[in-house]
């Protein structure tokens, strides 16, 4: 078992990882399977999805080291050169900020542009130098790679670096990349002297600096074409991977989105955006139309059971990568609370006298006055469960257990107090269940993992409960944590305090009040939803905490929320402490007006609930 | 040849016995927020105090007499005019001096971001100009209930947003830890760091310090400890020149982030060593009119950090760091 202990901030961004660092791990899923077809592709996803680690796997360089028994097929369907361009919120934030203060709109457009331009070409050159440098120590196969000496090199550059406007530089792609850098640096301080040198002249000289008037297409056109003469190999398709593309320049997204229309054949575009607000062009333009021009890819799973599968990949290659060979999950981390597997094991009904399941609904039954009468109504008697006759009434105690089981939990804790309280997190420990909480979300998924491998010494295993609790617990404090720091606009609500009011509902509708077999587990937005409430939804959906639920295969999520269906990210489940399910779907303005009388906060939520308390 | 400016951190020497031509305070609504030059006899030619439209909550009243009372020129600006006033104050004093010019500020009661205009409108001033900052620590009071969401989030202004050379290069986040639970985990999560550095203040309050840790518990427990330090409050020079060590460090591999919570001093620590390297960026994390105001009470003693600018003729090829001010 491998003990180099990954903190959560190297291990689990693919950002931090290069392309054959990305390999080692990497999981094909049904969405990398869409990405790698011919075609133009819209990534939606919030933070953590995998967006980057998709994007990633496209390059030459990750191809090469990836080593999954689907490799060899998959690599050998994929027709095109992958040119990751990477962007993240602070590069987004420079770009915002270039010259801010001393020039005008104009200008700083150019500018940021120009900056992106160059960033763009840059990782191109990037591209070229992966396809023509000596194959590497551990790649597995050749990947779109050619044979290129120096000469041809040079050759390259010489017609390259005149379009690029590049003077003076080394004839080598070394050369090219470092003028590059150079020019991205010289963007900014252009930035900086024309806020000094103030309007009078500006354009003129912003005009006379043609690198700053570079078109990106045509430029990395005729670099590729360049490249490919002096390799002289056939024109091939280059897909431009844009990630994080919400952070680039306005008119850069807009030029990208019309590209999805290109009828220049040399290029794929695969565009990793935000779930809402990413492309609002698109969703006003009739330019380019979804399954005609471009395909979609959704990085998120509305149905728990949807991402069982991936979860389940992921957990096999984390456990290789670990030195745990092939330790099944279910005894990496036991059965989940709501399992009746170990009843089933022994040979006994999982619902019979005597099981855990018996025990909760009798348990329940005398706690709660409205589920005893919900039990007497229904003809059911905890003591034979499993005698009931009929395979409905059957699935209707499946159906009912779930929320039976948090119900009863819940209501145990005013007698049993606080000392539960920081094992609330329990009922979401085992396969199953941290499944669900993990979402699939590969970020989480790993950095909650790695965690409990390296805690639970020995290696000890199924990892203990508590342990498994306490992972789920730290995970999701640091996605409320992230959460409070989303910016919101001062007359919204903020994101954590949306998803708060909601996740308090769920509760309060679940394990409070009078029993409801089916409790609200889902929401839906209401026509006449504030833009301020659509604008906090559309910040918490891009952190990943409400997730959309679609009603029908292919509903489109660009365009309005109103009217969709959405739940929270059962990440938020131990926080708050509503079940794992879907349930019923309930109007958002019926959950915000209601949580004006709050009421009792159980102590098992006292964290969620009191948002950022240093003193208790 | 072009002009260059240059900026040093430099020890304080006898800060209270010199002559500044200008003197800046903040009018706040803490306690603190006349302290340093209540209790310092001070020799300044122009003396103003800067207070605020809003939250003129606590002492505010209090301070906004005792600045006038002794002859301060008070003004209540809007934070869009702030920079044009700190500007002109500048030039006036320009006018009549000759050599550096001295001036004083108090950051104490000051916000993050009107200390990052003064630390931007010295920057682009042409003479050379050695600023001496002061600051006022306060006694303990406990955070913040209830923490409100933030309303902004990003480099504290424009000027301080760097400029990295590889933006595909990770986010390194370099945190001054402050005691509002999980704000630092927070940003560091929203930066999507690749790697975290933390500092804790020690100061003479020692409570201050425990609450940090307590509130940070959950991002430092994933932070290995050879990236967690603690700085002494008393020394911001050694802060300045730390920060620094490490943000020019960390840019070997990763584009560094400052995230300066907790003490106002660590801020212009940031501040002083973004002026100097392009590709380090400060940002700030803030709830803004949001934030409730709370009185702190000044603890006594008053720590300070003279910051030379200097403007040089430099070779293009040679590097500014080579070249700092004597």
């Amino acid at each position: 078992m491998s003990t180099s202990p990954p903190t959560i901030y190297d291990s689990f961004n693919a950002r931090t990882l290069s392309a054959d660092q990305v390999a080692q791990t990497f999981v094909p899923s049904k969405h990398f399977e869409a990405l790698c077809r011919r075609a133009h592709t819209l990534v939606l996803g919030p933070r953590g999805s995998g967006k980057t680690t998709l994007l990633k796997m496209l390059q030459p360089a990750a191809l090469e080291r990836w080593a999954n028994p689907a490799a060899d097929t998959i690599v050998a369907g994929l027709d095109f050169t992958g040119v990751f361009v990477a962007t993240d919120v602070s590069w987004g934030e420079q770009l915002r900020a270039l010259g801010q203060s001393g020039l005008d709109e104009e200008a700083r457009s150019l500018l940021s542009i120009a900056a992106f331009t160059t960033h763009a070409l840059r990782a191109l050159i990037i591209a070229f130098e992966q396809r023509a440098s000596e194959r590497a120590a551990g790649a597995l196969r050749d990947v779109r790679r050619i044979r290129l000496d120096g000469s041809r090199e040079a050759q390259a550059v010489r017609l390259i670096a005149p379009a690029f406007h590049l003077t003076g530089i080394v004839p080598s792609f070394f050369g090219l990349r470092s003028a590059l850098s150079a020019r991205l640096a010289a963007v900014h301080e252009i930035a900086s002297r024309e806020a000094l040198l103030g309007a009078k002249g500006r354009r003129e000289r912003l005009a006379a600096r043609p690198e700053l008037h570079l078109s990106f297409l045509p430029s990395a056109a005729c670099a590729i074409e360049a490249f490919e003469d002096a390799a002289t190999v056939c024109a091939g398709k280059w897909a431009y991977l844009f990630d994080e593309l919400e952070l680039a320049p306005n008119q850069i997204r807009k030029e990208l989105f019309s590209f999805l229309r290109s009828t220049d054949e040399r290029f794929l575009f695969k565009l990793a955006l935000n779930p809402f607000g990413g492309a609002p062009e698109i969703q006003v333009s009739t330019s380019a139309a979804r399954g005609q021009d471009y395909e979609q890819i959704k990085l998120w799973y509305p149905e728990r059971r949807d991402a069982e599968q991936f979860c389940e990949d992921l957990w096999k290659g984390i456990a290789k990568e670990r030195g745990l060979g092939e330790l099944a999950a279910i005894r990496a981390f036991g059965e989940s609370y709501f399992s009746g597997a170990e009843e089933m094991k022994r040979g006994e009904s999982p619902y019979g006298r005597g099981s855990r399941w018996a025990r909760r609904f009798r348990n329940l039954g005398r706690r709660d006055p409205s589920f005893g009468a919900y039990l007497i109504k229904n003809g059911l008697d905890p003591r034979s469960l499993d005698a009931v006759r009929g395979p409905r009434r059957a699935a209707e105690i499946r159906k009912i257990a779930p929320i039976v089981a948090v119900r009863e939990y819940y209501m145990r804790q005013p007698e049993e107090g606080t000392r539960r309280s920081r094992k609330s997190s329990e009922l979401f420990t085992g396969r199953d269940s941290l499944f669900a909480v993990t979402e699939g979300n590969p970020r989480w998924f790993i950095g909650m993992v790695n965690g409990m491998i390296l805690r639970a010494a020995g290696p000890k295993f199924p990892v203990p409960r508590h342990i498994q609790s306490d992972e789920i617990r730290k995970a999701a404090q640091r996605f409320a944590a992230t959460l409070r720091t989303v910016p919101y606009e001062a007359s919204d609500m903020g994101a954590q305090e949306l998803v708060r009011k909601i996740g308090l509902f769920f509760h309060r509708d679940a394990a409070s009040g009078s029993f409801k077999p089916e409790p609200s587990g889902s929401f839906t937005v209401d026509s006449n939803a504030s833009e301020g409430t659509l604008r906090t939804l559309g910040r918490a959906m891009n952190a990943g905490a409400i997730l959309f639920v679609p009603d029908a295969d292919g509903e489109q999520l660009l365009g309005s929320l109103r009217g969709k269906r959405f739940r929270l990210a059962y990440l938020l489940a131990p926080l708050y402490g509503f079940p794992i399910r879907l349930g019923k779907t309930i109007s958002l303005g019926k959950i915000i007006s209601s949580s004006r009388d709050e009421g009792h906060i159980p102590a098992q939520m006292t964290f969620a609930a009191r948002s950022g308390n240093a003193n208790e | 040849m072009r002009m260059s400016r240059l900026i040093a951190a430099r020890p304080p020497d006898g800060w209270q016995a010199d002559r500044y031509a200008l003197a800046i305070g903040t009018i706040g609504y803490e306690a603190r927020a006349r302290h340093a030059f209540e209790t310092q006899a001070i020799d300044v030619e122009t003396r103003v105090a800067l207070g605020f439209r809003d939250q003129q909550a606590h002492e505010y009243s209090h301070n906004r007499k005792w600045f006038e009372r002794n002859k301060f020129s008070v003004q209540e600006p809007r934070e869009e005019e702030y920079r044009e006033i700190i500007e002109g104050l500048l030039k006036e004093c320009a006018l009549d001096s000759s050599g550096p010019l001295r001036i004083l500020v108090d950051i104490t009661s000051a916000t993050r971001v009107r200390t990052a205009h003064v630390v931007a409108a010295l920057m682009h001033e042409q003479r050379d100009i050695d600023a001496t900052f002061v600051y006022s620590p306060a006694l303990f009071t406990p955070p913040h209930k209830e923490a409100p969401p933030n309303s902004y989030v990003g480099p504290v202004l424009p000027e301080f947003a760097g400029w990295w050379p590889d933006p595909s290069y990770s986010t390194a986040a370099i945190v001054g830890l402050g005691y509002e639970e999980d704000k630092a985990l927070g940003a560091t999560e929203y930066l999507q760091a690749s790697e975290v550095w933390t500092f804790s203040p020690i100061s003479a309050v020692p409570a201050f310090f425990d609450a940090v840790v307590r509130a940070n518990d959950t991002l430092l427990a994933n932070v290995p400890e050879e990236q967690q330090s603690s700085y002494q409050l008393s020394d911001p020079v050694a802060l300045t020149a730390t920060i620094e060590s490490l943000a020019t460090g960390v840019c070997l591999r990763a584009n560094p982030v400052i995230l300066p919570f907790g003490p106002k001093l660590f801020a212009l620590c940031a501040l002083i060593v973004a002026a100097r390297h392009r590709d380090v960026s400060v940002w700030r994390v803030s709830a803004g009119r949001a934030e409730p105001p709370v009185d702190r009470k000044p603890h006594g003693p008053i720590y300070a950090m003279t910051v030379q600018f200097r403007t040089v003729a430099i070779d293009e090829g040679r590097g500014l760091e080579d070249e700092a001010p004597e």
